[in-house]
């Protein structure tokens, strides 16, 4: 073909230039691309498995010990008669409230869920975190479309201090550039996969969900924290603001999350799982997320949390199997208000 | 090339269909394709580098009318320091240099030809198109890395050729000989041996003893070596697979024998480059080549990094340069060469003897440029030496 005009050949050029990576980025969107590398276990329980989910759970390891999924799903059943109740712990996505919401969000596209309970990062480094693999689990909306936070910890951007608002257009192109390269590495490894010799063992799994076995005296480390301080709630106040708990980034996700929940009619539970030390989580500011958002917000109060860094902790951010107790109770003792409530 | 072999790989496959089976026998469509192509790459790397590609392009382009009314050197050398302007933006802001260091380097790759084109335009060997010099400066093979081309030698006329077979399977092999030496060599053979060294740190140099020193910055020139000829080699075979002809960029440089020899087989495109467009006319106007090679290799220097560290390494190589100069036309080069040819022995001994010089003092001057401060460059010295 040989054009006269170079205003065609640009256009055509053009045209050639974005069926190319829009075809990338249309693979890119694909779940099994999304949750490519270590999440077989949330791909495999959202698009192979089938049936209503009663109780879907995410949030960082902190949620993984307070609730062992197969305990809540008994406790389910022998307090609400359910059969066989399905609860599903997706937990241990990664840092990062964007993967933890995306996980969910894809969950609630495929299959049903009756609650969703999610742990909400209190203010600090966490919530502030862009999950490493963001580019490649969220979609390509989210990518596109999600404020940054003006000084995010922990991404995979190396200097916080050069990461500001403007170059946020750079760090977008960067992300469609991973992930533009995330949906090539899995072409090439599908292609790959077509000359490699049938695989005889079962393919990997990671479901590390299994029982909280806390030795008692595991329970000495947090103790010896409490003791050097002379107070339960040695850590530094957390910063009680709407604003500052919910930032931009933050917020964003949560929105979509709560949206598509309440267009699928999923109730949200959100959760405060403090760390040894950690001040309680403000009453009125959850009594102003609740009304923000129209969720539930459970959270232990100033004399649980006394309790519970006494005698509940395994380490100094994880519960034990007492804390396991207590917040599958907290669960419960919320599904029964709301079932009276409906009632 | 760019940082991901898939995407580098993907859009190889996706352009050569549409590059010789579409746009068949229309150089112009070609060329354009490929452009359009390559900005769109850049973007994805760096959106910023796009608009500033095609501001170095358009100065360049833009000079051609200016010079038709203005033909002075000083217009001339305005339009060339925007470029070198544009070329040490990164170095003058805090232009993001670390997650997006490849494509950085293109930068300096792109403002440096179209230096080339100001001065072919000052002297009136050129009177390009804005498509040849987006072309020349987009190019995706060459984009990041070179080999640096001029636009006499890479411009839309090279998107002319027809296909033939042959070329194209020189030009897969060139690829995966490249791939070879970039991946494999470099980085799953050399970079785990390499392991912490050279020492980055100032005092773990000083406190390391100069055999480890020595070592360390002799496996590092190689590693060095092995992505760098790699990286040529995919491009120059990757132009291949276009019909496009780019110079070779590498000739076995640990066969050199003194430096002048290894100049003329490492990056051999980049110095080709600064001995015509700096080095010969500087020795034109003024007759002095001893300044010549310094401001040549102060020039390429300033290239590579506004540092002490490389202006220490220009002044080394220039240094040593002058002095083979000084050597060359003394009569102990004539007493060495009688020896040598008289005497095999001798010949073999001092060769070997010159090839392990050479390597060793390329190698410390890398290792000093590519130090990340001054006192850790010098920190190299102070161990051998010391």
């Amino acid at each position: 073909m040989k054009l006269k005009n170079p205003l065609i050949s640009i256009l055509i050029s053009l045209l050639l230039t974005s069926v190319f990576f829009a075809s990338l980025l249309a693979v890119a969107e694909r779940p099994s691309v999304r949750l490519q590398g270590t999440d077989r276990f949330r791909h495999d329980a959202i698009y192979k498995e089938t049936g209503d989910i009663q109780v879907a759970m995410s949030g960082t390891s902190r949620s993984r010990r307070a609730h062992y999924a197969p305990y809540l799903a008994a406790d389910l059943e022998r307090e609400f008669g359910l059969k066989n109740p399905i609860v599903l712990d997706l937990s241990l996505v990664g840092d990062g409230i964007d993967a933890q919401t995306s996980i969910l969000r894809m969950l609630l596209e495929e299959r049903h869920v009756e609650t969703v309970v999610m742990q909400l990062y209190y203010k600090g480094d966490r919530a502030k975190v862009t999950h490493p693999r963001y580019h490649q689990i969220g979609t390509l909306k989210d990518v596109l479309l999600a404020p940054f936070d003006k000084n995010p910890g922990g991404d995979r951007f190396p200097d916080k201090a050069r990461q500001k608002q403007g170059n946020a257009l750079s760090r977008r192109a960067q992300l469609l550039y991973l992930r533009i390269n995330g949906a090539l590495d899995f072409c090439i490894e599908r292609f790959s996969r077509c000359f490699a010799a049938d695989q005889t063992r079962p393919a990997h799994w990671f479901d590390d969900s299994k029982p909280v076995t806390v030795t008692p005296e595991k329970l000495s480390e947090p103790l010896e924290d409490l003791a050097e301080a002379g107070t339960v709630f040695f850590r530094a106040p957390r910063d009680w603001e709407l604003s500052t708990l919910l930032n931009a980034r933050t917020n964003y996700f949560l929105t979509e999350l709560i949206n598509l929940a309440n267009s699928k009619g999923t109730d949200v539970v959100l959760l405060d799982i403090p760390a040894v030390g950690m001040q309680p989580l403000d009453e009125d500011l959850a009594k102003e997320v609740e009304d923000t958002f129209g969720v539930s917000f459970l959270y232990p109060s100033r004399e649980d949390l006394r309790d519970l860094y006494f005698n509940a902790y395994g380490d100094k951010a994880h519960v034990g199997l007492k804390g396991e107790a207590f917040y599958r109770e907290l669960l419960i003792k919320h599904f029964r208000q709301d079932s009276e409530a409906g009632s | 090339m760019f940082i991901n072999p898939s995407l580098y790989l993907a859009s190889l496959v996706f352009c050569l269909p549409i590059y010789w089976l579409l746009f068949k026998n229309d150089a112009v469509s070609r060329g354009i394709f490929l452009s359009v192509f390559s900005l769109a790459l850049i973007g994805l790397l760096l959106p910023a580098l796009v608009p500033l590609t095609i501001l170095s392009s358009a100065i360049a382009y833009g000079y051609k009318f200016v010079c038709k009314t203005y033909p002075s050197k000083t217009v001339a050398a305005i339009a060339g320091a925007l470029q070198l302007l544009i070329m040490w933006l990164p170095d003058l802001t805090d232009l993001d240099k670390i997650t997006l260091g490849m494509a950085l380097v293109g930068l300096a790759y792109f403002t440096l030809r179209n230096i080339g084109v100001i001065i072919d335009i000052y002297k009136g060997k050129i009177s390009p198109s804005f498509l040849d010099i987006v072309f020349l400066n987009t190019f995706f093979p060459t984009y990041s890395a070179g080999p640096v081309e001029n636009l006499k030698t890479l411009n839309v006329n090279s998107c002319n050729a027809t296909f033939d077979t042959s070329e194209f399977l020189v030009g897969i092999a060139r690829v995966l000989l490249g791939i070879l030496k970039f991946y494999f060599l470099s980085a799953v053979l050399l970079v785990p041996i390499l392991g912490e060294f050279p020492p980055t740190a100032e005092s773990a140099i000083l406190e390391a003893d100069a055999f480890t020193i020595v070592t360390a910055i002799l496996f590092s020139w190689l590693q060095l070596y092995a992505a760098f000829s790699g990286y040529s080699d995919i491009a120059i075979g990757s132009s291949k697979l276009f019909g496009i002809r780019v110079r070779e960029n590498f000739n076995s440089p640990f066969l050199a024998r003194n430096i002048q020899e290894f100049w003329q087989r490492w990056n051999i495109s980049i110095m080709n480059f600064v001995s015509e467009y700096f080095y010969l006319n500087f020795v034109r106007v003024t007759g002095r080549r001893v300044f010549g090679i310094f401001l040549a290799f102060f020039v390429m220097g300033m290239w590579h990094h506004l540092s002490w560290n490389y202006l220490i390494w220009a002044f080394a190589h220039g240094g040593a340069m002058a002095l083979f100069m000084v050597f060359r036309r003394s009569k102990a080069s004539v007493i060495v060469s009688d020896l040598k040819s008289n005497n095999r022995g001798f010949n073999f001994i001092w060769v070997s003897l010159s090839r392990v010089i050479t390597i060793f003092f390329v190698s410390l001057a890398s290792a000093i440029a590519t130090a990340p401060d001054l006192e850790t460059g010098l920190a190299y010295i102070g161990t051998f030496f010391g």
